[in-house]
């Protein structure tokens, strides 16, 4: 079936079997690789993107529910050469160990700031409970987050 | 991930003739969060999906009168944020929240948890005290179901092939009506439910009028508590009452030996502290509530 899709800011019309997952679709058609293949159950959140600004497991989502969607994905948050500040925190806060958990976590986070720009800790670990890491644990990923959203709010 | 064809219904009568053109290969699919990882896994592997999430006039959510109509594909996220589900519906809300990811709290709806039957559905037990009433439509036209008839057995609802769960309406919350949900999961609030209580109550002149009480995960079904709420009325909602509830809730629940979250016996035992949390936080919002109207 035809699908209508903008993924990262640029339009798709791709021909699509029923079948295919949001995920497989970005990682198998698209090469968009960044989205990681965790669990197929929406329980790790490897696979999140953000569908209209929403955070989503790709997993659980069939390629032609999201038709006509706009789609962003880990490699959509760098702008001109420049890493988003969530990115850039979690650089800077040496949060990641394999890196698996980290596409998911930053996109949910950049969900959950774009509602609560000034939250407080237990608020940011409710925001990802839907994304488990299983190398470091969550302290840096906490940290990162709210020293993202401080220069977030010192931006705008 | 086996080929299936991909239906995409424009409404709900073109989605109920389709569901009989293409019979009992053909599912429906609403928020996808149950069915495609069971897909996935080769746990189920239908001829065809029937799309319901951009059907028109399912995604209703508003007052009607002093009821409230949640259409099927009304997102947890929604219903949880929604300013109409913060007063005297509360306990839905809490529901709705409990889900521990975001992910699936912004695709899951309540259509979906409820028709799935589910033992331990977590929008089922605020459903029951709140007397909803779920509209269903089919072949037949359309019937109205009381909630507590709607599920009959695990996995096992009202719906005859072909039905559609069209909306779910909570009738006019009682003057001063407070609610609450509370459920106790295996990691700290998050994760597979181990138990689950919805309370709701009115205090008059600071008793209790009209308590109703339900329990999910401890119960082949999501039921309603007859004999704590009866125990309830007219009483002063101190701790020595409140922990009397909590005992006949725990002593109504018949929990699975085998259930893979939590023993019989320690089930019952977080139901008596459970069942209080829930009365007490209803009680609180009903007075806090009441003091605001007057």
């Amino acid at each position: 079936m035809q699908l209508l899709i903008n993924v990262n800011g640029h339009s798709y019309s791709l021909e699509v079997r029923p079948e295919m997952t949001l995920l497989a679709l970005l990682r198998d058609e698209l090469g968009l690789t960044g989205t990681k293949h965790g669990c197929d159950g929406g329980e790790c959140g490897a696979c999140t993107v953000l569908v209209d600004g929403r955070q989503l497991n790709s997993c659980l989502v069939l390629a032609l529910s999201v038709r006509e969607r706009e789609i962003t994905t880990i490699e959509g948050l760098a702008s001109e050469g420049k890493l988003h500040p969530l990115q850039q925190a979690f650089v800077e806060h040496g949060v990641l160990q394999c890196g698996f958990c980290g596409p998911g976590m930053i996109l949910s986070a950049k969900a959950f700031l774009e509602q609560t720009p000034s939250p407080n800790r237990d608020e940011v670990r409710r925001a990802l409970a839907g994304n488990l890491c299983r190398c470091t644990g969550y302290v840096g990923v906490v940290e990162a987050v709210m020293d993202a959203a401080a220069q977030m709010r010192d931006r705008s | 991930m086996k080929e299936f064809r991909y239906l995409i219904p424009s409404c709900v009568d073109e989605a109920i003739a389709m569901r009989r053109q293409h019979g009992e290969g053909a599912r429906f699919i609403a928020g996808g969060t149950e069915i495609v990882p069971m897909m996935t896994r080769h746990k189920l592997e239908p001829d065809c999906l029937i799309e319901l999430s951009r059907v028109d006039g399912l995604a209703v959510l508003a007052r009607q009168g002093e009821s409230l109509r949640i259409g099927a594909m009304a997102t947890h996220a929604t219903l949880e944020r929604s300013a109409l589900t913060q007063g005297a519906w509360r306990a839905l809300a809490e529901a709705c929240g409990s889900f521990r990811e975001p992910q699936v709290r912004n695709l899951g709806t309540i259509g979906g948890n409820v028709a799935f039957g589910v033992p331990s559905a977590d929008l089922m037990p605020p459903l029951l005290v709140f007397d909803a009433t779920i509209k269903v439509k089919g072949a037949m036209g359309e019937r109205l179901v009381p909630i507590s008839e709607f599920v009959v057995a695990p996995y096992r609802t009202g719906l005859k092939d072909g039905d559609i769960l069209v909306e779910i309406e909570l009738p006019d919350a009682r003057e001063g009506l407070g609610s609450a949900f509370c459920k106790l999961t295996k990691f700290r609030g998050f994760g597979q439910t181990v138990t689950s209580v919805a309370a709701a109550l009115a205090l008059r002149d600071g008793r209790i009028s009209g308590a109703c009480i339900a329990i999910g995960a401890v119960a082949p079904i999501a039921r309603r508590v007859a004999d704590a709420e009866l125990f309830l009325e007219g009483k002063t909602p101190g701790t020595d009452v409140l922990r009397e509830a909590g005992r006949l809730v725990s002593a109504a629940a018949a929990p699975r030996e085998a259930s893979i979250r939590a023993s019989p016996y320690y089930k019952r035992k977080v139901l008596v502290s459970l069942t209080e949390r829930a009365l007490g936080l209803a009680a609180a919002r009903s007075s806090e509530r009441s003091g605001r109207d007057s």
